[in-house]
């Protein structure tokens, strides 16, 4: 299977948090939610927990790239309508084998952040620390 | 392009509200109201929103214009104030009161529930 003839795609992107789902989804051609249900006793609970995206007949550079600018509009998308700010991570993605072939690209993401957060050190002693911390000013 | 970017805008407003910051939230909102030349006319309490923003976004003193017309929408015991001097013209809001995380809070929600009907999507 060549790498470089355009091809169908699916680009799995996770939510941050799981969005509850009153009422219903409607998918699109190109756009199908990941919802979880969750029952407890005789009660069901729905949750948004990602979405899948299709992207057609294109190289995997520019499907990917076409998937992360619909990823974000759609995670802005539920973030304004469920008022919860979440994010969208790429979790995984693969190509849709043609008829006739049996083989896919694949590929799944271990990280799912791309900003990283982190403290290489910090010294609660050192004399602008200390500065800051006692800093009282209006 | 721009409509993407208000969606954005948006959608980091209510990220700000989310964590408790609704200065910020009011300031990332309002980009929308810019863009979208929104006035008094479309939008209660726009010009309450347009001078908070202002004071959000700039450090004091600020100018005449922009103290007049906080002095227009606010007074003296309208929020509670680090500083609160006219004359030096510097006002400036404590962000970490309770009366005023209230008060923000309630101009943050409303201006969000605004645009979210002029986005269309609300909830």
């Amino acid at each position: 299977m060549s790498n470089i003839a355009p091809m169908d795609w699916i680009f799995h992107y996770r939510l941050s948090k799981k969005i509850t789902l009153l009422n219903q989804v409607q998918n699109s051609s190109n756009i199908e939610f990941e919802i979880f249900e969750e029952k407890i006793l005789k009660k069901i609970s729905k949750y948004i927990i990602g979405f899948k995206i299709t992207v057609r007949d294109s190289l995997l550079e520019q499907a990917e790239e076409q998937s992360k600018t619909i990823a974000r509009n759609l995670k802005n998308i539920i973030t304004i309508k469920s008022g919860i700010p979440i994010e969208a991570d790429l979790k995984d993605y693969h190509s849709i084998p043609k008829k006739g072939e049996t083989g896919k690209i694949a590929n799944t993401f271990e990280f799912l952040y791309n900003i990283k957060g982190g403290i290489i050190d910090l010294d609660l002693t050192n004399s602008n620390i200390q500065s800051i911390i006692n800093s009282n000013e209006n | 392009m721009k409509t993407s970017l208000n969606y954005q805008y948006l959608s980091q407003g209510i990220f700000h509200y989310y964590n408790g910051n609704p200065a910020d939230s009011i300031r990332e909102a309002f980009k929308i109201v810019e863009e979208k030349n929104l006035s008094d006319n479309s939008l209660p309490n726009y010009h309450k929103y347009k001078v908070l923003r202002n004071m959000f976004s700039h450090p004091p003193p600020y100018d005449n214009s922009t103290i007049n017309k906080f002095l227009n929408e606010f007074n003296d015991t309208s929020f509670d104030y680090n500083i609160f001097d006219c004359k030096r013209k510097i006002i400036l809001i404590n962000l970490e009161s309770n009366k005023n995380i209230r008060l923000l809070n309630k101009f943050a929600s409303e201006l969000i529930s605004v645009l979210r009907k002029e986005l269309k999507l609300e909830i």
